[in-house]
């Protein structure tokens, strides 16, 4: 499939990777300096002079949108109808914001999760600063996946408008089913409507403890040394120990500060409790998990990108991991000028006379 | 799309016409309708052989298999991968577990939070000098249900254009640790990793932040990216001099001006002089957002003969490409039909795979 990726923002370029990593041949038309090692990785990367004649032959268009106009190579550019056309922005291209401008603080307001985070008695809090871009990306990713198929059936292409707001918002759970039967949620910080679900420091940093039911608290209180909590009658069921959550969390202090973090996961775990370290990027950079299944590859730089999440196993028995499948119709870029970006193999070097192109 | 659920798994929570439901009920109502919409349900005890061969036979037909098992767990039942697989070889199977198939800890359990902790998320997430903090709502389950789904699709693909099928071993870790991976790679670059900063941008140049406005627990966000978007604010202001370079001066005078004004007005006033800034909107208010309302983002869903609204679907699309309108169905609502019939699934669906 020939994929043509002139998005200018995260969730477009993280959208359309998503066809590098299914095997499909992504074209970036873009000044080679935007390159992103990552976002762009696998993609292969055309002088925005090349456009013309490569737009009609393409089956996917990426395109981006903000203040009220397609960003960078798409503007005024006319996408021909029988392709699938996917535009990634804050708001979606029609509606009252259409004209805003959009951006990660934007983003983390308009989704509904910027006034449920944080401390009830602070300012809510925003959590890292391209998560909704990248939630989006993959929203927009499936929507063209389905719209894909659906023209492989019907013939028919379509435009996708794909609004960060909204991909957010449809991932809230119970937040508008809540709300509907009154119940509005608010910033809680650390804590849920059940304890011990929660964060609880250890001895060198925090822990995240999965306890909803009471038969796993019960599990809790055997796997870190204390099984006479599980008749405390202060801790009989949820609505006590939500009651008596200060007290639940000086029973516990004293296992926990006994024990590092991926100490206290490993023993917690064993017993048959959700629970893991509050980890670093450094951390989840060495995760043994991860490395065990090899998900983190080596970039060009030294340093390390992710890989697909999509593993796949093909066939079943036997289980080796999924290859790409083929290219067997990769656009014609013969008398082109084509870069490959590649920033997790061998390194091919720039053309030497690739343009000078101004920034987007 | 066929829901297999265990028998007497799944609390009924339909309300009947004209019924005052408890907030427990109507919530919990609202609840399966937004997860369960426009499936069908049936209800099969895979333990029992009987039950297990209406698996096998559904799964012979399918073109796609969903299942969010511990690993290991499906395969004892019979309706692991391999199993599926060899009954149809042209089958996408979907593993969707914590933390992968395979792997020091794939046995292990998880919850959301767990997965968020795991990942970096929540702490790259606090209060300057505070303790890392969950997100408001837990976002690896939807975010693990996305990557599942692509994965779904990309192997529907697949086998439309005559390929095998495929087997997806999603982990919720790796789909989530994707969205911070930012981070991670440049905490391995850098080989340290950074403080937590509030609200504060790790950009040099970027002051944002989430400022007070006029009421009780009223908010706007915005971000201004370099010297224009400050003389912009500037401007918009009526501050008679630029805001200060540093950052707690600025973040003052930024104060100064939001929390005197309504917020209605303020987040359009700044938007029109060209600065990001978005109003901090609880769920009532995004329930009835204009903007949502246009786009017709929200659905409306029927319980007790009343209607309440629900988010609907991402995919705004010409042509329209999702139904977001359909209702949940109670457990086993659709048990008897199924079992009666030998093409469960619509025949053009069934006649697409074999022509592309």
């Amino acid at each position: 499939m020939r994929v043509l990726d002139l998005s200018c923002d995260i969730a477009g370029r993280f959208g359309a990777s998503q066809f590098v990593a299914a095997g499909d041949d992504v074209l970036r038309c873009a000044p080679l300096q935007s390159v992103s090692p990552w976002l762009d990785d696998g993609k292969r990367v055309i002088d925005p002079a090349e456009l013309p004649a490569l737009l009609p032959d393409c089956d996917l268009v990426w395109t981006s949108f903000d203040r009220g106009e397609y960003l960078g190579q798409a503007a005024g550019l006319a996408v021909p109808e029988g392709c699938v056309h996917v535009t990634t922005s804050s708001y979606g291209t029609t509606g009252p914001y259409a004209d805003w401008r959009g951006g990660s603080m934007a983003d983390w307001a308009a989704g509904g999760y910027l006034f449920i985070t944080g401390d009830p008695d602070r300012e809510p809090l925003s959590g890292p600063e391209h998560l909704c871009a990248f939630a989006a990306g993959y929203t927009a990713a499936i929507g063209a996946e389905a719209a894909v198929i659906d023209r492989l059936r019907s013939g028919t292409g379509r435009h996708i408008d794909i609004s960060t707001m909204e991909a957010m918002l449809l991932l809230h759970q119970s937040t508008f089913s809540r709300t509907a039967s009154g119940e509005l949620r608010r910033r809680t910080g650390r804590y849920t409507e059940v304890y011990p679900l929660t964060v609880l420091p250890c001895r060198d940093g925090y822990v995240s403890i999965g306890v909803v039911s009471d038969a796993e608290f019960d599990k809790l209180s055997i796997a870190a040394g204390r099984p006479e909590l599980t008749a405390d009658p202060r801790f009989a069921d949820r609505l006590l120990r939500w009651d008596n959550r200060d007290a639940l969390d000086q029973e516990l202090a004293g296992f926990l500060q006994q024990h590092d973090g991926d100490h206290v996961a490993e023993i917690l775990q064993a017993g048959g409790i959700a629970c893991a370290k509050v980890a670093s990027p450094l951390e989840v950079a060495r995760n043994s998990q991860l490395a065990s299944r090899r998900f983190w590859k080596e970039a060009t730089d030294g340093g390390i990108l992710p890989g697909d999440p999509l593993r796949c196993f093909h066939p079943f028995q036997g289980g080796s991991p999924g290859l790409p499948p083929k290219q067997p119709d990769a656009l014609p870029l013969a008398g082109l000028r084509v870069w490959t970006s590649r920033s997790s193999g061998p390194v091919p070097a720039p053309p030497a006379h690739w343009p000078i192109l101004a920034p987007m | 799309m066929i829901w297999v659920e265990r028998p007497g798994a799944r609390l009924d929570t339909h309300i009947a016409e004209g019924a005052e439901p408890t907030p427990f009920e109507l919530q919990f109502n609202l609840h399966d309708a937004k997860m369960f919409r426009g499936k069908r349900s049936i209800a099969l005890n895979l333990e029992e052989p009987k039950d297990l061969a209406v698996a096998h036979a559904l799964a012979r037909q399918a073109h796609v298999v969903v299942e969010n098992f511990r690993p290991g767990v499906a395969d004892k039942l019979g309706v692991g991968p391999a199993e599926l697989s060899r009954i149809n070889p042209a089958l996408t199977y979907v593993s969707l577990s914590g933390w992968g198939a395979d792997g020091p800890w794939a046995e292990w359990r998880s919850y959301g939070p767990s997965i968020e902790a795991a990942s970096s998320i929540e702490g790259r997430t606090g209060y300057i000098d505070g303790e890392p903090l969950r997100l408001g709502h837990t976002l690896p389950d939807g975010v693990g249900g996305l990557v599942g789904a692509l994965a779904a699709l990309r192997g529907l693909r697949r086998t439309f254009a005559g390929g095998e099928g495929g087997w997806y071993d999603i982990s919720q870790l790796e789909a989530y640790v994707t969205l911070a991976a930012d981070g991670v790679i440049e905490a391995k670059r850098t080989g340290r990793d950074m403080p937590l900063t509030g609200n504060r941008s790790r950009q040099a140049g970027v002051l944002q932040g989430v400022f007070p406005r006029r009421g009780d627990d009223n908010w706007i966000a915005l971000r201004l990216d370099g010297d224009a978007d400050r003389m912009r604010f500037a401007e918009a202001a009526r501050l008679d001099r630029v805001l200060p370079t540093n950052i707690e001066a600025a973040e003052i005078a930024i104060t100064g001006f939001t929390r005197l004004r309504d917020k209605a007005e303020l987040a359009a006033s700044l938007q029109a002089a060209g600065i990001e800034a978005f109003a901090v909107l609880n769920a009532l208010e995004l329930a009835a957002d204009p903007h949502l309302t246009e786009r017709g983002f929200f659905v409306a869903v029927q319980a007790g003969g009343r209607a309440y609204p629900l988010p609907g679907t991402p995919f705004v699309a010409d042509p329209r490409m999702a139904h977001p309108g359909a209702r949940a169905p109670r457990p086993g609502e659709q048990t008897d039909a199924i079992r009666a019939t030998s093409a469960p699934w619509r025949q053009e669906m069934r006649c697409s795979s074999q022509g592309g």
